[in-house]
């Protein structure tokens, strides 16, 4: 309607030039612009979502031309600013309208400065030299414009990716097809704007659901502490009646095991190893668990008795008991796992290994690697909420023209919450895994290793033999509360 | 490494999935690839006669030198050509993807590869000398058998060694007397009088918080029924659980967590547990009540200590282990659910007929949900699951399953072979005794519905009907997985069940229901 009215700026515009401009468009500058602004998007296919929340701006929906400018212009009164033809709104926070002048205003200075990627708002504002344009203002707008200049297919990968990271292939139909539909229909905005809502809503729940998981994951691990405790304490129960207390190792000998046992992946190396080593090794409540087991697991054909069963013989939970004591099993086995762990904490494994040593520099936990993902989102998809932020805290609260993108920015928050959450989460992890390296484990090792001894010689052992032998050497393992601590004979005579 | 035989059939199977099913939501049919590459169940009893040859090639080759292993295994399969072919073809892949620095180290991994070979076939021909019909032979399958035992130990070796040992067990209790005769009494004989002793509560419980941390299958059953539940009394004040095996009771206590700090719905809403205990008789019974009371006063000091409202309540089969729906007190107002954790790695079996019983009376309470978890064993989509297959199919099944289930331990941690053994010797061991014995005793009456039809099958056909998975449920479910190492994934089917799976296996899934109308109106 109004296009051929708008004179082109150019390349030289001074502000006084645009002075005169803008006051000859007058009230009509309101319409124009949106159509103007409008057309652009078309030309250049900004189906980003930055671009496209201009467009929902007031009319939700409703994506005709007219609309978009009604809805973006009628909640609020609009003001030139008569020296520098700016069209500010009346806010509180005034809003600057980018008209089509002072953007091709903007792209030229962009041109002449090498392009988008070269220009920077700084030197754009000096190009320009309009009166109260400010950094900020040209920190939003060349953002917005160097996502614009985004071809589509690039466009489209983005949006693929977001599917695929979030996931979104098995999300309700609906989105899917919305998803399909805007792919090969550039022009369906409507369809993009929902998609992006669904790809952020999907985001957020994501989050939660991560949250959710982190909260049961964790009372589980507390649930299952419960349970072990009490064991240790049962057990401990027990050692009174054993005509010795059983030994229990220092924090040291755990150390000292980490040695070549830890890099050989061949169960037959390691038991070689742990033959060799057992002296000085440390003693792992596995390596004679597992013995031990070798008995039970044949014996019990069926119906194994469930962990349940084995809690009926104590009463009590006694908080004081040695905490964790079981949960060593996993990295005292074969001594390899203190390896890992080790590797993990520096970082430089890259592989996840239970969820407990997953540490990875901070970063393998389920919650930071999805994070990232939105990250990356962020800027080519959702809403460009990081960097957005990031302006407004270095603009001091003033916003440009897009408040309504202020839901992604809370998305944004929550993320940076569930980052913080991530890291107290990995902290506490590697806590853990201190504690369980300077816990004390069973001195049973011997008894184990000569079990094992057995075991690699032996088939496998059947009815009555095995049953005498796990009483033998189950007499021998006990856990030790503090207070039963001894030191450990170095070597023990083969019970076998 | 350690990778025996079978994974040389995982990587054929792989391939064949790869190739054709890129997409997790197909339904990829591993037992068509296997029965392809390998020995259909028909081929098997039409070319049973040859086997007997066979076998004693077999036993006769077992000793001899690697070499000669690979000849062994077409002269054991000449089914059709391409079986050949493709296998032969599995096996270059495989070398293909080791090391090109060949050397001692390929060599003693090919001579692993062929000892599980090797292994998997003297476990085949001793599982076709015990099964009805011309080759039955019960003498043939003890040679074997104790030829087996001198190969392999569950203590030590490769996986494959480790697993056929275990088969080897699961196959002699079925030759010394598992044989024929109703489950449950059987069931009852094999159970071994194994001492109680104080000292198996450390290796149980050491096993078991190992398995949870080298594996998602526990979290994934308890949490993935969690979150149903959770999501259909979100508006609840009073919420009742009828949990049918509720072993250690760690399933609700990540439940607790959430209800204690559940944003919507009205504010601390009041939690009831009912656990049911095992009928059976003497001490049997008296123990499991024992252990339920336990886990009782566990669950309520837990719920007491995140301030959640909570009472524990407990219910008891009959002599029979069947449930009786009027034996649990349900209160006017509370939202009922249903929880039925069968095949975690660390359950128990239960009979068939109790589960059913369990279900069928649940449809009478008129839950809300309806939440089962079980294994996948060689189910699939379009057959079902292997009641008409025989002995033999749904042997192969069972051992593909735990080969998968080994597998995947050993993926997460390669390393801690003393971990998995105690894990494999404590509950997975004890499993596969129980599946094979099951498998075995079901042979012959595949159609009774209680054994080999899985239970979302069954539930489906009784009526009950699908609750959809939400999204936060399955992206629950994801998340959980990418805990752990590579290998795992998560697919829903039927819109209702998520499954857990390693590679191209199913082994674990979890369904969530509601009764059917007509009984739930009645009620």
């Amino acid at each position: 309607m109004f296009h051929g009215h708008v004179k082109k700026p150019s390349t030289t515009t001074t502000s006084s030039s645009h002075n005169t401009n803008s006051g000859s468009n007058g009230g009509m500058m309101m319409n124009s612009s949106q159509q103007q602004q409008h057309h652009h998007h078309h030309h250049h296919h900004n189906q980003h979502s930055h671009h496209l929340h201009d467009h929902r701006a007031g009319g939700g929906g409703g994506m005709s031309s007219s609309s978009s400018g009604g809805g973006g212009g009628c909640h609020v009164v609009q003001q030139q600013q008569g020296d520098s033809g700016l069209v500010l709104t009346t806010d509180p926070k005034p809003r600057l309208r980018w008209t089509v002048e002072l953007h091709e205003r903007f792209v030229d200075a962009v041109t002449q400065l090498g392009g988008p990627d070269k220009a920077t708002p700084k030197t754009i504002m000096r190009v320009m030299g309009v009166k109260g344009l400010t950094l900020y203002h040209l920190k939003s707008h060349l953002q917005k414009f160097r996502l614009g200049k985004q071809p589509h297919k690039e466009l489209n990968d983005h949006s693929m990716k977001d599917a695929s990271a979030l996931d979104l292939q098995r999300n309700l139909p609906s989105s899917s097809g919305m998803m399909g539909r805007s792919m090969n229909d550039n022009s369906n905005v409507v369809d993009g704007i929902r998609m992006q809502m669904e790809v952020q809503r999907r985001l957020h729940e994501q989050l939660e659901v991560q949250r959710h998981l982190q909260l049961r994951i964790e009372a589980q691990g507390k649930y299952m502490q419960s349970m072990l405790e009490k064991a240790c304490q049962t057990l401990a129960a027990g050692e009174h009646h054993q005509p010795y207390s059983n030994p229990t190792t220092t924090a040291k000998a755990t150390s000292g095991g980490v040695g070549p046992a830890g890099i050989h992946g061949d169960p037959h190396d390691h038991l070689h190893h742990q033959h060799h080593l057992h002296n000085s090794n440390n003693n792992s409540i596995n390596a004679e668990m597992v013995v031990g087991m070798k008995d039970i697991g044949q014996a019990a054909a069926l119906n194994f008795p469930s962990v349940q069963d084995l809690n009926i013989y104590g009463t009590s939970i006694d908080p004081t008991a040695l905490p964790l004591p079981l949960m060593m099993h996993s990295s005292n086995v074969p001594n390899s796992l203190h390896v890992d762990a080790a590797a993990l904490c520096l970082g430089s494994n890259n592989k996840r290994h239970n969820p407990y040593t997953n540490s990875k520099s901070g970063s393998s936990l389920m919650m930071w690697s999805s994070a990232e993902d939105l990250r990356l989102q962020e800027p080519a998809a959702v809403g460009n909420c990081g960097q957005k932020q990031k302006q407004q805290q270095e603009a001091g609260g003033a916003t440009d023209e897009e408040e309504e993108e202020d839901c992604d920015v809370d998305d944004d928050e929550d993320q940076i919450q569930m980052h913080d959450q991530v890291q107290i989460h990995m902290n506490n992890h590697h806590h853990l895994q201190d504690s369980l390296y300077e816990s004390k484990p069973m001195q049973q090792l011997m008894v184990g290793q000569q079990q094992v001894g057995g075991d690699h010689q032996g088939l496998l052992l059947m009815g009555p033999t095995s049953t005498t032998m796990d009483h033998q050497h189950l007499h021998h393992r006990k856990f030790a509360t503090g207070k039963l601590e001894q030191p450990s004979p170095p070597a023990r005579a083969p019970t076998m | 490494m350690a990778m025996a035989a079978i994974n040389g059939f995982h990587h054929h199977d792989l391939h064949l999935d790869l190739s054709s099913h890129s997409s997790s939501t197909t339904t990829t049919d591993d037992f068509s690839h296997w029965s392809q590459g390998w020995s259909p169940v028909v081929d098997w009893e039409v070319l049973s006669g040859h086997h007997r040859d066979d076998f004693h090639d077999l036993l006769a080759g077992a000793t001899a030198a690697a070499d000669a292993e690979e000849e062994g295994f077409n002269n054991y399969s000449p089914t059709t050509t391409t079986n050949s072919g493709d296998t032969s073809a599995a096996m270059v892949i495989d070398h293909e993807e080791r090391e090109e620095g060949e050397g001692e180290e390929d060599q003693v991994e090919e001579e692993q590869d062929s000892k599980g070979l090797r292994l998997v076939h003297l476990l085949m021909a001793a599982a076709e000398a015990l099964t009805d019909g011309p080759t039955r032979s019960p003498d043939l399958a003890r040679v074997i058998l104790v030829r087996l035992r001198e190969l392999v130990s569950p203590h030590h070796g490769s996986n494959m060694e480790r697993l056929a040992a275990q088969f080897t067990d699961a196959l002699h209790y079925l030759l010394d007397g598992g044989d024929g005769g109703g489950g449950n009494k059987n069931r009852q004989q094999l159970i071994p009088n194994c001492h109680r002793d104080e000292h198996q509560l450390a290796d149980v419980l050491a096993a078991f918080q190992l398995l949870q941390d080298m594996s998602p299958y526990v979290k994934f059953g308890h949490f993935t029924a969690n979150q149903a539940i959770l999501e259909a009394v979100a508006q609840e004040r009073r919420i009742h659980i009828v949990d049918y095996d509720i072993m250690e009771g760690i399933q609700w206590a990540s439940l607790m967590q959430s209800l204690a700090s559940r944003k919507e719905g009205p504010p601390s809403p009041h939690l009831r547990i009912t656990a049911l205990s095992r009928g059976g008789s003497g001490a049997h019974r008296r123990m499991s009540i024992g252990t339920v009371q336990e886990t009782g006063r566990r669950l309520v000091a837990f719920a007491a200590s995140i301030g959640q409202p909570f009472s524990f309540h407990q219910c008891r089969l009959d002599s029979d282990e069947t449930f009786r729906p009027s034996a649990v007190k349900v209160v006017r107002g509370e939202a009922l659910v249903m929880n039925c954790m069968l095949h975690l790695p660390h359950f128990t079996n239960r009979a068939p007929e109790s589960v059913a019983s369990f279900l069928n009376g649940s449809g009478c309470l008129n839950p809300r949900l309806v939440t089962v978890v079980e294994e996948e064993v060689g189910a699939t989509e379009e057959t079902g699951s292997g009641g008409s297959r025989g002995f033999m199919g749904r042997f192969m099944d069972t051992l593909h399953h735990y080969s998968a289930l080994y597998d995947s331990l050993e993926a997460g941690f390669p390393m801690q072979g003393r971990a998995r053994a105690l894990v494999e010797r404590v509950f997975l061991g004890p499993r596969i005794v129980g599946s094979v014995g099951r498998i075995y005793r079901a042979r012959g009456r595949g159609e009774d519905g209680e054994s080999g039809t899985s239970w979302w099958e069954w539930l489906g056909a009784n009526g009950f009907r699908r609750e959809g998975v939400s999204f936060a449920n399955h992206c629950q479910a994801k998340l959980l997985l990418g805990l752990f190492n590579d290998g795992y994934r998560v697919e829903e089917l039927g819109c209702n069940r998520l499954v857990l799976g390693w590679k191209s296996r199913r082994l674990l899934s979890a369904s969530i229901w509601t009764p059917p109308p007509s009984l739930s109106d009645s009620d």
